[in-house]
């Protein structure tokens, strides 16, 4: 135990001392510090009209733009339909598609619309983007025109506006949320697990970089003689969990302080913020037992080869699987309730993802949590016993790469 | 204090490296553990220290089975191991802590091997800042900083110039006085000469030869003689010796400055001086043969070279 905790304090004291460590620490802590205190020392116009109810500036920036049409048919020849809709733009009049497009493509003109009928048109923009939403505007437009027209025709002009009027009526509706609300929680819950999927492939490559380390100097042949293998390679992983989980809970706390410090926020990031400690305690516990489970697997494999630039491609596999299941999670999160997400709630190597996904966007029974987490925790345990087997059979044998498959051998006809 | 190796056997996949190997060392002596790259002296050294799990076979000390664990042992590998980028304090305290020495006693068995080895101005340099001489003499330091009861040494001498080795000879001198337990192994025979009352060589994973150094050099030297003429090359002397001693003796080689006879049976040494002083030829070395262990292990562990 004493030997656990030597090799504990002189990793910790590795991790603490290390410049990259403390400049990553301090220079994220800062950043989110500084924005997060920022509306307490100047006014942000995005906070001030959020919280006025008013259109936002951005949104008029929007509408304000110049914008140019070709209507051979005269179906907007009163402007003012499309100023109204459109409010604060600039229209400029093409006399065929070619103009319009040079309009467009010279920048006179932020986009245009080719107008063909009351039911056909064509929208030309430089470059589309994801908010851009004057196509859809244009749509509700001309399609009010054709009810007019079809209306009109039928002889029932005048009731045009009672129907339009019927069309807008807005329908009153509530949502009493019984379990859990995941479109809210989406959010944090992403964040919480690509922080975990940050802190297992950073600090895993950094575990297994360190093992393969002090082969390539060859300091094991020192450690393994003064040492047990259990002692050096759970000193290790320990250390690197603990570090990790400071520098993360360091960068959190800091942020969280920093937020409730600024009331002008006026909750508006409560979503990022104000996690459930439900939520936080199953992300710990399923966070630390996972990323303890990947720790060993990514010490065990920095153990099988002599040279630190053979890490990457000794992790590669392991890497892959974290990779997979982490993008398999935050796919099926849209559906907590989906099976695949469900067996991979169950998975060692996916549950500290799968499962906090579960149970931050659904109700999840609680006999399904604890097998879960029995089954983490044991893998844990028996990566663990046996990555300290593997480790101790692989960080004297240097030279060509080992290959699992033959660590594994090793370990069945080992007579310890 | 004794410790036996018995009958070790060490296999690593379907390969044995270690066929039942067998020696012993008692404290106050020095062993030498000899052999050629790949002979087994690694795999046997890692078994004492309980890294490597023998397949068969046991090692005891005072009779009682060795559990390393219970002795402070002082090992400095061949494959020179420590932290580059560390301070040298700081580095060889984690190791001592790591053996179980108190931190206090730590400090002050490594102010002192500092002190013995002339490098007290290195305490708080990064490893990787100094000599490779002076890098070897702080192996050296780890390994003797839990004032061990055994030592084991791995090439101690490898890359170090001759003042240096001159420290580090009167370190080891040093721990044989003081009653440890010190395996020697080195490819450096002279080394092995000055230190080590018994030696083991190993070949191909089976031990050729062990015992008492001078034993062994006696019993090497036995009905052998050494041989040369005044103002004669050993070349000439092999030549009187062809002509005038063949009832008596055969050259069995030529060195630098004199042959080495074999006695013919039943002839002996009395006989080959009588043979001598009825020739005109003065002599100018002649005496009994003691072969240095160079020659010993080129002999016993030279079958591919």
């Amino acid at each position: 135990m004493n030997q656990f905790v030597q090799v504990l304090k002189f990793e910790l004291k590795n991790y603490f001392h290390n410049r990259g460590y403390l400049l990553t620490t301090i220079i994220i802590s800062a950043v989110l510090l500084v924005c997060l205190l920022l509306p307490n020392f100047i006014s942000l116009p995005f906070l001030e009209s959020d919280s006025s109810g008013e259109d936002t500036q951005a949104s008029q920036a929007e509408d304000s733009a110049t914008l140019a049409i070709y209507d051979p048919n005269g179906i907007f020849e009163n402007q003012e339909l499309l100023t109204a809709a459109f409010p604060g733009s600039q229209w400029e009049q093409a006399s065929d598609e070619e103009e319009l497009k040079n309009l467009i493509t010279s920048d006179e003109a932020e986009a245009g619309f080719s107008v063909s009928s009351l039911n056909q048109y064509t929208y030309f923009v430089q470059n589309r983007s994801m908010s851009d939403t004057k196509q859809q505007t244009f749509d509700a437009l001309l399609s009010q025109l054709y009810r007019a027209d079809v209306l009109s025709q039928e002889g029932l002009g005048d009731q045009t506006q009672m129907l339009e009027e019927l069309y807008a009526t807005p329908v009153q509706s509530d949502i009493a949320i019984l379990g859990k609300d995941g479109v809210e929680n989406y959010l944090y819950t992403y964040i919480l697990l690509f922080v975990l999927y940050m802190m297992i492939i950073v600090y895993g490559q950094m575990i297994a970089t360190s093992v393969t380390t002090e082969k390539s100097n060859r300091a094991i042949e020192i450690l393994v003689t003064s040492t047990t293998s259990n002692s050096l390679i759970f000193g290790k992983v320990i250390a690197g969990a603990i570090a990790s989980f400071v520098q993360v809970g360091v960068i959190l706390a800091v942020a969280i302080i920093s937020y409730k410090a600024t009331p002008a926020w006026g909750g508006m990031l409560d979503i990022l913020f104000d996690i459930p400690a439900e939520t936080l305690i199953s992300f710990a516990l399923f966070g630390v037992f996972g990323y303890l489970f990947y720790a060993f697997l990514f010490g065990v494999l920095g153990s099988l080869v002599s040279k630190t630039e053979d890490v990457s491609s000794s992790i590669g596999s392991i890497t892959l699987i974290f990779v997979v299941v982490f993008l398999a999670t935050i796919f099926t999160m849209n559906d907590a309730e989906s099976i695949v997400l469900k067996v991979l709630s169950y998975l060692p190597f996916s549950s500290c993802n799968a499962m906090v996904a579960r149970m931050a966007l659904s109700s999840v029974p609680f006999w399904e949590v604890a097998l879960s987490f029995i089954i983490l925790v044991v893998s844990t345990f028996l990566t663990g016993i046996f990555g300290a087997k593997i480790y101790r059979l692989s960080t004297l044998r240097y030279g060509n790469p080992i290959k699992l498959k033959n660590a594994l051998k090793w370990l069945k006809k080992s007579p310890q | 204090m004794k410790l036996e190796v018995k009958n070790l056997h060490k296999s690593f996949e379907d390969r044995e490296v270690l066929h039942g190997i067998t020696f012993s060392i008692e404290s106050g002596r020095a062993l030498g553990l000899l052999g050629r790259n790949g002979a087994g002296k690694t795999t046997t050294i890692r078994i004492l220290m309980d890294v490597f799990q023998a397949n068969q076979g046991e090692v005891l000390l005072d009779g009682q089975k060795f559990v390393p664990s219970h002795y402070q042992i002082g090992y400095m590998p061949e494959e020179r191991g420590l932290y580059p980028k560390k301070k040298v304090a700081e580095q060889i305290l984690y190791l001592a802590a790591l053996r179980g020495v108190p931190t206090k006693q730590a400090r002050e068995n490594l102010k002192a091997l500092l002190r013995e080895l002339n490098i007290e101005e290195y305490e708080n340099r990064k490893l990787d800042t100094l000599s490779k001489g002076n890098q070897q003499k702080v192996q050296l330091v780890q390994t003797l900083v839990c004032n061990p009861d055994i030592v084991i040494l791995d090439e101690p001498f490898s890359g170090l110039d001759p003042v240096n080795s001159q420290l580090l000879k009167e370190a080891v001198q040093k721990l044989i006085a003081q009653n440890k337990l010190v395996i020697f192994s080195s490819h450096q025979m002279s080394y092995v000469e000055e230190f080590c009352e018994d030696i083991v060589i190993l070949n191909h994973g089976d031990v050729v030869l062990s015992g008492n150094l001078k034993q062994i050099k006696k019993e090497f030297g036995k009905n052998q003689l050494i041989l040369n003429f005044s103002n004669c090359s050993p070349q000439e002397t092999e030549e009187i010796v062809n002509h005038s001693l063949t009832d008596l003796t055969r050259v069995k080689e030529v060195k630098k400055q004199f042959v080495v006879l074999e006695l013919i049976a039943p002839a002996q040494k009395k006989d080959v001086l009588a043979r001598l002083a009825s020739l005109a030829q003065e002599v100018e070395i002649f005496g009994d043969y003691e072969p240095t262990l160079t020659d010993i292990f080129v002999q016993k562990a030279g079958d591919e070279a």
